[in-house]
């Protein structure tokens, strides 16, 4: 807890003078604590508060409005498959039930070993290589069941 | 100052008006949900699109200020087509229950729906489906109902300075909630049902009491405290069932507090005594009017020395009436919570006042000396009045040789009295207060007196021999 709060009050230092007002500076400080933390508990929402001098409800308004906040533990390997439009045209609920047989898992659930998280998520903004996974911070796009079969395999 | 082309006609416009204000002004409402005016502007439900000409698209009539000069519509086609679609997104996840609502009859959705709406539906999706749910100790909420206005997260922040309440999640899942269920403790947590412009938050002391149509209103002011709210008086068969608040920019804008808005009940309490009484062997017993007016009539002739101590909750009227038909007498006023009005000072950062009775300041200036002054033992008879909701000092009737009662008495309270003579409450009976800032209110009546109490007016006039009154 202590590193996240290091963590927060560095990005609160960094970021302060490009921002207007407390709610503004709020996204890039919960993006700090989630690095920090990997997701976003109670605790942590608070000594976010805390820090910005902003009511706890307000926090958890934002939050819960962002989906890239986790409000539950998520896996060492995000898989966000995008199941919008472009890439569901392109064949994303075949990789989503693909990748749900193969873990185990339905969106929105993690595996027992904690290594693996499945999200669907609206557009990536990717649609001219759809489908797509977002994979943590980086992209695979024009996805097959096979490229699936060894993003997996490389991550195990 | 400037003036606005509103659908073809010149309209004038203040300073800071935006395109709602100045159209209502003029006598046109545009229709509103996420707009009030006592509250920031956010311009999301998209209800007050206008026209405006020169300008690229559709604007919102909320947030955006008059121009001189400025042609402004909201009856051109394109403007009727873009609300009626705004309506109807409203209504795709709106239970349309309306039959068992009970903001139907004032409620923005339905009129608005009415006006502004096709009157088919085009879709057959399945809504949204919540339960009811407790919001502390005054608010019931019915998500189903909700539109998303965020009219009530705006007033917990801004008016009652409380930031429980949010809208978690977003787009067709948003959900009105307190954070981890926590109740709505504030001071003005009635006033959320006033600002939800749909059936979503009601209060739970009026909701399914009454059908609003079947409601006469009458305008009046609060008698709670020293501020003197302005208000509303809803009542049926003379039967008052809420109060709420009415705009004054002098002094509470468009907001009142809890204690104010449910105080009326102590009226309309079983135990309020509502017949003559006069004391019997020991205990109260109830009388004629004529025969408790005798008794009073007797007493006060036979006093030696007389005074008056007041509830600083009769009205102004009443106060000088007492003060001309009791010309020997000495003359006390008496607040619960402060001694006299120089004690007086606000309670929060909105309206409420430390004085809990709204005339401190009207019988202070007729010459009321403070309650603290006041000593029993020197008088044969003391008159005690009481205008309303001010609860006389507790045991005041045993202190002299002789009390009467004049006015609005519980029945736990009549003990040690010799004569009652009831009166009515504030809601049943005109007069004026005086505020803590020396603001004198007229308010009109709304019910008629309840049981048998009279005015005192009458009471004074017919019951006190013509020597009394002319004994000054
Ligand atoms: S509960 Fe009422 S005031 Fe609050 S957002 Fe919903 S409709 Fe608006
Ligand atoms: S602030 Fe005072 S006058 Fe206003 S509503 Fe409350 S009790 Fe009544
Ligand atoms: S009233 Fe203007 S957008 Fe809601």
């Amino acid at each position: 807890m202590k590193q996240v709060q290091n963590a927060i009050d560095a990005e609160i230092d960094k970021k302060k003078r490009f921002y207007p007002n407390k709610e503004a500076l709020l996204l890039p400080v919960l993006h700090a604590a989630q690095r920090a933390y990997g997701w976003l508990p109670h605790d942590v929402m608070e000594m976010v508060a805390k820090s910005l001098e902003l009511p706890l409800p307000k926090v958890k308004q934002v939050t819960s409005f962002y989906t890239m906040f986790y409000k539950k533990p998520v896996g060492e390997c995000h898989l966000q498959v995008c199941n919008n439009i472009a890439c569901y045209l392109r064949g994303s609920s075949d990789v989503i039930h693909y990748i749900e047989n193969k873990l185990g898992i339905l969106p929105g659930e993690t595996t027992k070993d904690g290594l693996f998280t499945l999200t669907e998520v609206e557009c990536l903004g990717s649609c001219g290589t759809a489908p797509v996974i977002q994979i943590n911070d980086d992209y695979f796009e024009s996805v097959s069941r096979s490229d699936v079969d060894k993003i997996l395999e490389a991550k195990q | 100052m400037g003036t606005i082309t509103f659908n073809g006609k010149e309209i004038p416009f203040d300073e800071g008006d935006n395109i709602i204000e100045a159209a209502k002004k003029a006598g046109t409402e545009i229709p509103h949900y996420c707009y009030h005016p006592g509250l920031s502007i956010v311009a999301q439900c998209r209800m007050c699109l206008v026209e405006i000409e020169g300008a690229r698209k559709l604007a919102t009539a909320c947030s955006t200020p008059c121009n001189n000069g400025m042609v402004v519509s909201s009856e051109s086609p394109t403007v009727k087509e873009a609300v009626s679609g705004v309506q109807e997104f409203l209504l795709l996840n709106h239970p349309l229950d309306c039959p068992i609502c009970d903001q139907a009859g004032e409620c923005s959705l339905q009129e608005y729906s009415l006006k502004h709406a096709a009157s088919d539906c085009r879709t057959d999706l399945n809504r949204r489906t919540y339960i009811d749910i407790d919001m502390g100790p005054s608010i019931k909420k019915n998500m189903n109902r909700c539109i998303h206005c965020t009219r009530c997260i705006r007033y917990c922040n801004e008016v009652g300075d409380i930031y429980e309440m949010v809208a978690l999640q977003r787009g067709n899942n948003t959900e009105i909630v307190t954070v981890d269920d926590k109740p709505l403790m504030t001071a003005y947590s009635g006033g959320l049902a006033d600002v939800c412009p749909v059936g979503s938050l009601t209060t739970k002391d009026f909701r399914f009491s009454k059908r609003v149509w079947y409601l006469r209103r009458n305008d009046s002011i609060c008698d709670g405290c020293s501020k003197g709210c302005n208000i509303t008086v809803s009542h049926e068969k003379n039967l008052v069932f809420r109060l709420e608040p009415r705009e004054n920019q002098e002094i509470n804008k468009w907001w009142m507090c809890d204690e104010g808005r449910y105080g009326f009940h102590f009226a309309q309490s079983p135990s309020r005594v509502l017949a003559p009484a006069v004391k019997g062997g020991g205990s109260m017993e109830s009388a004629q009017w004529s025969e408790a007016g005798a008794r009073f009539n007797d007493l006060v002739v036979g006093a030696q020395s007389i005074a008056v101590v007041a509830s600083a909750d009769i009205t102004n009227e009443e106060a000088d009436l007492l003060k001309s038909s009791l010309p020997k007498a000495e003359l006390y006023s008496y607040s619960p919570s402060v001694d006299s009005s120089s004690e007086d000072k606000a309670l929060d950062h909105l309206i409420r006042r430390k004085d809990k009775s709204p005339n401190l300041k009207g019988l202070e200036g007729r010459g009321y000396s403070a309650f603290s002054k006041f000593n029993p033992s020197k008088f044969n008879l003391v008159v005690y009045a009481s205008g309303g909701k001010v609860r006389p000092p507790y045991g005041i009737a045993k202190l002299s040789e002789t009390t009467v009662g004049l006015g609005v008495f519980l029945k736990e309270e009549v003990d040690g009295f010799d004569v009652i003579l009831p009166g009515p409450s504030w809601l049943e009976k005109e007069g004026s207060f005086t505020n803590y800032d020396e603001i004198n209110q007229h308010f009109g009546q709304a019910i008629r007196p309840i049981g048998l109490a009279k005015p005192m007016s009458v009471v004074l006039s017919k019951y006190l021999a013509d020597s009394v009154w002319q004994a000054g």
